[in-house]
């Protein structure tokens, strides 16, 4: 029998959130809360760490991400994927003759299944160079999971004994689950609840975790409120620089109107928050304004102005007073039914030179050691092919990079290159064989999450095998 | 005031009629411009967004 922890942390939370509220005796904001509720002062604070998710939307193709490269498993791959006849691309099928420049060589011995070999996409050619330098690890068939599962366990009619995470191949309740563990609406991401413990390790709590991609749940806590940037700088209210409809008094009445206090406790309220933005624009954008990169980000490169940003942030750690920060970044257009090899390799670019970009920008800056990113997505996709794309799938493969990586080596177990094999839910749907928990506990754990704390942030670990997968030494 | 119900107080109609007062109204686009930013000030204001 398993009952599904995580509504007990939202359960949790409303009863403090419910006291929090008595204690002040009005609706006071969250973030006004977040002095008096202050209470897990978990980490060491004298360095510093940061957590990066790169989230693919749309639910990328692992199957042309990471590919068979040794001839057997490349067989299998160019047969099921409908390749052109001598190894040659056809269908969703990359040639085999374009990927010897991007054929992975671990820097361990390693035996996986069926002796695959992999190549990365032809296009990821910075990861590739990350993953020679053993600064980017892969992690091999991870998804949601609410225990571990079998293929026949996934069969069985007893979802009492063998749940399986709610809304399987579904866009929007996977990226949620993905990134809070539970379906669309969930307002608590795993990443927030890393902050909410990392809250009191920085000066300005609010700059705890940060989005460069619009609101993400990832990112939310129950304490930690989500800050959001853009690859320019804080996001300002700009009639109040440049005036309204051409006339700075307009401008001026607006910050007044915006900003000035009111009887009224929801106005007053209202008020404040935006008091408070403003202000944090002029403090993080005067961060920010000394912190040139010589790194080349590349142009024309959504993904890479957002990691960009990130990295200028990093580098105003210091006049920011943060010590531990979880970031939120993300690409779109993965969803490729159609169209999957004409698309789907100039992201596979954008995600490997943004990737890469970013990890020399943490060497610059002197944070490399103190700097993880990982790749996150929807679900991966189909092997078979829909004749024009892959469809929607369940485990995928995904990356880990960062100088504290133990990397230039897969973690987890590869799947058969097969669509009727036991690790797969049919059209090669991998059945993960790893669980999201899995993965963002070992990557808590290196930020500084203590293990009693772990199921706090991720509340199914405790079915799992194993919390520490071993991205880090 | 349509989509205030008559809620905004007389500080805030102050507020956005000084700042009004101060545009320049002779052509068609200026008052056009007027209107605009006076319709703005009133949707932005705490009072008009919190409803009561």
């Amino acid at each position: 029998m398993h009952i599904d922890k995580t509504k007990d942390i939202t359960r949790r939370v409303m009863m403090r959130r419910a006291l929090g509220l008595a204690m002040t005796g009005s609706a006071l904001p969250l973030a006004m809360n977040l002095a008096a509720f202050g209470e897990a002062a978990a980490f060491d604070n004298s360095d510093y760490k940061a957590l990066v998710c790169v989230f693919l939307y749309g639910g990328s193709d692992h199957n042309n991400t990471l590919i068979p490269y040794d001839l057997d498993n490349y067989d299998r791959y160019h047969a099921i994927r409908g390749g052109g006849p001598g190894r040659t691309a056809g269908h969703i099928a990359v040639a085999r003759a374009d990927l010897s420049a991007t054929a992975l060589t671990p820097l361990v011995s390693q035996t996986l299944t069926d002796d695959l070999r992999y190549a990365l996409n032809p296009q990821m050619t910075g990861l590739k160079s990350l993953f020679d330098a053993g600064k980017a690890a892969i992690q091999l068939n991870v998804g949601p999971l609410m225990t571990p599962l079998t293929l026949a366990q996934f069969n069985s009619p007893n979802r009492v004994l063998y749940p399986l995470p709610p809304k399987l191949f579904s866009h929007n309740d996977q990226q949620s689950v993905w990134q809070s563990l539970a379906s669309e609406g969930s307002t608590i991401g795993w990443g927030g609840r890393i902050g909410d413990l990392a809250l009191s390790s920085n000066n300005r709590s609010i700059l705890t975790c940060i989005s460069a991609a619009g609101n993400a749940v990832f990112v939310s806590g129950d304490q930690a409120l989500q800050y959001q940037i853009s690859p320019n700088g804080a996001v300002a209210i700009n009639p109040l620089q440049t005036g309204l409809y051409g006339s700075q008094a307009a401008g001026d009445a607006l910050r007044t109107l915006i900003t000035r206090t009111s009887s009224h406790v929801l106005e007053d309220e209202f008020t404040k928050v935006t008091r408070r933005s403003i202000e944090m624009e002029g403090i993080v954008n005067a961060a920010l304004s000394p912190v040139s990169l010589n790194t080349a980000f590349p142009a024309n490169n959504s993904l890479a102005a957002q990691m960009r940003i990130v990295a200028r942030l990093i580098g105003a750690r210091n006049t920011l007073g943060a010590k531990r920060q979880v970031f939120f970044v993300s690409l779109g257009g993965f969803d490729n039914h159609d169209l999957l090899m004409e698309n789907h390799p100039a992201l596979m670019r954008q995600v490997s030179d943004a990737m890469t970009a970013f990890y020399n920008a943490t060497v610059e800056l002197g944070v490399a050691n103190k700097v993880t990113a990982f790749t996150a997505s929807d679900f991966g996709r189909t092997l078979s092919s829909n004749g024009n794309g892959s469809d929607h799938g369940w485990g995928s493969h995904h990356f880990v990079v960062g100088g504290a990586v133990n990397g230039g080596r897969y973690f987890g177990t590869a799947p058969h290159i097969s669509i009727t094999s036991d690790d797969q839910v049919g059209q090669g749907r991998l059945l993960p064989s790893t669980s999201v928990d899995q993965m963002g506990a070992t990557l808590a754990r290196w930020f500084g999450v203590s293990n009693s704390e772990l199921p706090t942030v991720l509340p199914n670990i405790g079915r799992f095998g194993s919390s520490n997968l071993g991205y880090f030494s | 005031m349509k989509f205030t119900a008559n809620q905004l107080s007389s500080d805030t109609r102050t507020i956005i009629r000084d700042a009004i007062n101060t545009m320049p109204s002779g052509s068609d686009d200026e008052k056009r411009r007027r209107l605009h930013a006076a319709t703005l000030l009133v949707m932005a204001s705490p009072e008009y967004l919190v409803q009561k």
